[in-house]
């Protein structure tokens, strides 16, 4: 009784974290921080630590303490398949004979996650959940739909094979049971070694399956990061990691994509590949990525996209703005028109006098592709100033350029 | 009509037109316009002493009826960046129509950052909600009126706020700024914040479209914040800011903002939409025509 009012209350937060009915950002990404996958693989892949992996840290411990508490607890996903599961009682027990997955997945995870790619990450039930709600933001689309696909496979698969999900496919369910063996163990060898079976049937375990995993998940990594070479870069969010390594680490949870007020990032969907599918992309079709704003850079659980505080957003490049002169209606046609320059919060865009008129030029030591000029030119359908991806990097000060500006 | 009365009324409509001529000669030599500049520091002193020489807020507020203010609260920076129109000033000036009688003061506006952070940070908010006035993004179609623009050379029809057009009293309140397309913006550049499609406005001829645009929407008193000007990187900064520590009051946009061209050093033909709009007789920017008060507060 009391552990399913402690499910429902957490299903409930959970969801209402994820809908970002909190009105401090960061919350948007809160629960998904418990996810000890999300957290300590990410943390893994990206090799650096923050506040929110020592939370997913402290989730481990206590699922050391307690098996599988976490999915008895804390799981949305967990509450939604076993509902479903009971749905179908003449299929129970018939997820026994449901191949492991979920410790594959598992091992894979971990290979790619030493190489900084984690494999499947995306099938953390956290972010699974997370995508599901967070994919109804309106204005609903096709393509935000795709970011919810995760839950309805989950309850199908919970209809045919019950309870299969949470014990052969659910990574994170797999890695609970690799502790509550571990701790098996462990309790077993503290007492005088007497018996070395469970120990040594542990070790063989990791030692034979676990080292052809973590291989093939290096391997993997090492595969799917090529894709992304040679490829034009798509814009990404600010704090995002290098393009090579994004893909892998970013778990399709959707919590940048809702968090991000005017609504500019999009999932995407083939502009940077296949292995960047659903990935979150900068789209600039309606608005742009607003300077006193870094809510998108405060939510990744997985250290994807870098937790950047306002000033360092700021000064950040995610991509460069070009003006096309035979669009542009001052260079072409030689109109009074410089929105571009109006609209542009970081002084980029530098007026070229040209037979009286001014004409926008972009300055690639002060842009940072927000795509401000974008949205403000007037020139209708396709713009005469557009930002394109480039590798992020850090951009001279707004104010130190101020300063040398008077001090000339 | 007998021959008597025939003749009483010739002599008395000649004698008025020659009297009328006169008047219009006598003008020519004459200013035409009247601007009063303020200078100090106290703002609302020297907003009650600009509208005291213009004739008292009783000659611009009617009674019982909305007033409409239109700051310019484009963009989301702060008070200290003069991007936007100094809200002490806009505070004083709501007060001042209250007091004066105004039954509501309408600040619509329709800003070119996200209208809650230009709100915010601009400090209006603030200010609207310590006098209850209503401050609000323009948005949906009701907040609109489709109006014809007779005069116009390049705008036919313009969408303007329906508060702008239909209030008691319509009071412009521009910060001075320099400006990308447009040179400078002023007064009469400063209604761009209360049309629609401000896209319109870029693509097909900004200085034409500002001057079509003063033809259909004419303040009742304008005030403009000089107190301090930003002479780069305008019209939203951050830039160089120079106190001017002025307000400049009037009913002529023309002469208004010929005269706050002079702040800039410019002379106000070389700024396209000021020498249009005189061409065209919105009113007068001939600064030799123009009588300037200059006052203390």
């Amino acid at each position: 009784m009391m552990r399913r009012i402690v499910r429902i209350l957490a299903f409930g937060v959970a969801a209402s974290l994820a809908l970002r009915l909190a009105p401090w950002p960061p919350a948007a990404g809160a629960y998904l921080s418990l996810s000890p996958l999300l957290g300590m693989l990410g943390a893994l892949a990206v090799r650096a630590v923050t506040a929110w992996t020592l939370v997913s840290v402290a989730v481990l411990v206590l699922v050391w303490l307690r098996p599988r508490w976490f999915c008895r607890y804390l799981c949305p996903v967990g509450l939604i398949t076993e509902s479903a599961g009971r749905l179908n009682p003449c299929a129970r027990g018939r997820f026994a004979r449901f191949p492991m997955i979920g410790r594959w997945l598992l091992w894979l995870m971990i290979g790619g996650a030493i190489l900084g790619y984690p494999v499947f990450i995306w099938l953390d039930p956290l972010s699974l959940f997370n995508g599901f709600v967070s994919a109804w933001r309106s204005p609903v689309s096709p393509i935000s739909l795709a970011l919810a696909m995760g839950i309805p496979a989950a309850v199908v698969i919970s209809l045919l094979w019950p309870q299969a999900w949470c014990h052969r496919i659910c990574p994170l369910g797999a890695a609970q049971d690799l502790l509550i063996k571990a701790r098996q163990g462990w309790k077993r060898s503290r007492p005088p070694p007497s018996s070395d079976r469970s120990i040594s049937s542990f070790r063989l375990d990791f030692t034979r399956r676990g080292f052809l995993g973590v291989v093939g998940g290096g391997m993997a990594a090492l595969a799917l990061r090529r894709t992304a070479r040679g490829r034009p870069l798509p814009i990404r969010p600010p704090g995002a990691c290098d393009a090579e390594r994004f893909a892998g680490l970013c778990a399709r949870c959707g919590a940048c994509i809702r968090a991000c007020p005017p609504g500019i990032l999009k999932p995407d969907l083939g502009q940077s590949g296949w292995t960047g599918w659903l990935s979150p992309v900068v789209d600039y079709s309606d608005s742009y990525c607003f300077e006193f704003c870094n809510a998108c850079t405060q939510v990744c659980p997985t250290g994807a996209i870098r937790r950047l505080a306002l000033e360092t957003k700021r000064n950040r490049s995610i991509g460069l703005a070009t003006v096309d002169r035979n669009r542009c209606i001052a260079w072409s046609r030689g109109r009074h028109c410089m929105a571009c320059q109006e609209f542009c919060p970081y002084l980029a865009i530098d007026a070229v006098s040209r037979d009286g008129v001014k004409c926008p030029q972009v300055n690639a030591d002060m842009c940072r592709g927000c795509g401000a000029c974008q949205v403000a030119c007037p020139i209708q359908p396709v713009k005469a100033i557009t930002v394109a991806g480039q590798p992020q990097g850090t951009v001279m000060d707004l104010e130190q350029f101020l300063l040398d500006q008077t001090g000339n | 009509m007998d021959r008597r009365h025939f003749l009483q009324h010739s002599v008395a409509a000649v004698a008025g037109a020659a009297l009328g001529v006169r008047r219009l000669f006598a003008e020519t030599v004459a200013p035409v316009s009247r601007v009063v500049a303020v200078h100090g520091t106290d703002i609302p002193g020297m907003l009650s002493r600009g509208v005291e020489a213009l004739g008292g807020w009783p000659a611009f507020i009617r009674a019982g009826k909305p007033a409409t203010l239109k700051p310019n609260i484009a963009w989301a920076s702060t008070p200290a960046q003069a991007a936007n129109t100094n809200p002490v000033l806009v505070e004083a000036c709501i007060r001042a129509c209250q007091q004066a009688g105004a039954n509501s003061v309408v600040l619509p506006e329709n800003p070119c950052s996200p209208a809650r952070n230009s709100f915010e940070m601009s400090g209006m908010s603030a200010v609207a909600k310590r006098t209850g006035a209503q401050l609000y993004a323009l948005e949906s179609d009701a907040d609109f009126v489709n109006i014809p623009v007779p005069r116009g050379t390049v705008l036919r029809q313009v969408e303007v706020a329906r508060d702008v057009l239909q209030t008691g009293c319509l009071i412009n309140m521009p910060v001075a700024k320099t400006h990308g397309g447009a040179g400078l913006t002023l007064s009469m550049k400063n209604w761009l914040g209360s049309v629609r499609d401000r896209g319109f406005f870029h693509r097909e001829g900004l200085n034409e479209c500002i001057v079509d645009c003063n033809t259909v929407i004419r303040a009742n008193l304008i005030i403009v914040d000089a107190l301090r000007i930003m002479t780069t990187n305008g019209p939203r900064g951050p830039g160089r800011l120079e106190a001017k520590d002025q307000l400049v009051f009037g009913t002529d946009p023309v002469a208004v903002d010929a005269y706050c061209a002079t702040l800039f050093d410019r002379e106000p033909f070389d700024i396209a939409h000021i020498r249009l709009a005189h061409e065209r007789n919105l009113g007068c920017g001939d600064l030799s025509r123009v009588a300037v008060d200059h006052l203390r507060a």
